[in-house]
């Protein structure tokens, strides 16, 4: 994960794809007048399991060669998602359940995989389908809940706080024989000798 | 002839008892009991338990949003509860507590994280965020 936008914009067409529905909305996006069953997709915790790390990549093509090497630090993270399908159908084949239901096995279609795989994401549990019905405008709406883990690298690249790195050294020295004269230079003695 | 045998066991049918007891209770956390069935003051008809679940999960319908104080706090504070189980088991295997005390406390420490998350309008929800202990497959 590098930018949410496209993570959530994965998420979004992961979450279509498993489902089969044709409509997912973000919790704060404007919501749908629609007879057709949707999706609504909300975060429920971000968890930072472990100590994020920092590595330097190195970039041959830069000009500049104190530019070299480019910091991004990078950890793990544990998103948890819930996905809650609304439907005004109560019919065994278009209900909340019966999506959630195909989404526990579609999940794992390898075009599923790797639509979260482009983001450094992978599935890593579904929890059970649950009804979660809740009043609102004076009728009941009918919704049904699961709760999605997913396993994910965080990353940012730090491109202006590029540095060099030590890629040669010139060596020169100034070695004097027992007698007090300065032994010859080269071979025993060094003049700027490049090491690699 | 009369014989009498002493069993000197040191704690351990204390020990054995208290490790069983802690294997066989369990936590529970949550909204739920007297103050979960009362109706909110503020919520238009809604039970207590009602209002905190339209937080828990969101309302999408009625413009509220998701606002977990239960799943994210389990999520967020995984490592911590882990941490404090393990401490509780070795604490009922030194004697320093009993299993009811040291369940107690894991609760306690919880119940005190999903206040904190929670939204606050009258308080009511917050303090129906309880917790029991009850013996696996029994009541309290």
């Amino acid at each position: 994960v590098t930018s949410w936008q496209a993570f959530q914009d994965a998420v979004r067409a992961w979450a279509l794809l498993a489902t089969g529905l044709s409509l997912a909305v973000w919790e704060n996006e404007p919501r749908p007048r629609t007879p057709e069953a949707f999706v609504v997709l909300s975060w429920v915790s971000a968890v930072r399991p472990g100590v994020d790390e920092l590595v330097y990549d190195f970039d041959p093509d830069t000009l500049d060669p104190l530019a070299e090497m480019v910091p991004t630090v990078r950890g793990p993270r544990v998103y948890v998602l819930q996905l809650a399908v609304e439907s005004y159908s109560q019919a065994a084949s278009a209900n909340g359940r019966q999506y959630l239901e195909r989404a526990s096995v579609r999940v794992r279609w390898p075009r599923a995989v790797a639509t979260l795989a482009a983001e450094n994401a992978a599935l890593a549990s579904l929890g059970p389908a649950r009804g979660a019905d809740y009043p609102a405008d004076q009728r009941m709406v009918s919704r049904w809940l699961c709760e999605a883990r997913i396993n994910a690298t965080a990353a940012e690249t730090d491109s202006a706080g590029a540095i060099g790195r030590i890629a040669t050294v010139a060596v020169s020295s100034d070695v004097d024989d027992v007698d007090g004269t300065e032994l010859p230079r080269p071979p025993l003695n060094f003049e700027d000798e490049v090491m690699p | 002839v009369s014989a009498r045998v002493t069993d000197r066991d040191n704690g351990l049918a204390a020990l054995r008892r208290d490790l069983g007891t802690l294997g066989a209770l369990r936590l529970r956390v949550g909204v739920f009991g007297s103050r979960a069935n009362a109706p909110h003051e503020n919520a238009g008809g809604m039970t207590v338990l009602e209002l905190g679940l339209v937080h828990e999960f969101g309302a999408p319908a009625a413009g509220i949003p998701q606002h977990s104080y239960i799943r994210a706090v389990l999520d967020e504070r995984a490592g911590e509860i882990r941490a404090m189980q393990r401490a509780a088991a070795a604490d009922v295997a030194r004697q320093r507590v009993t299993a009811f005390a040291a369940l107690v406390r894991i609760g306690e420490t919880v119940v005190g994280w999903m206040r904190e998350r929670v939204p606050v309008q009258s308080g009511q929800l917050r303090d129906a965020i309880t917790f029991n202990v009850v013996r696996a497959g029994g009541a309290s």
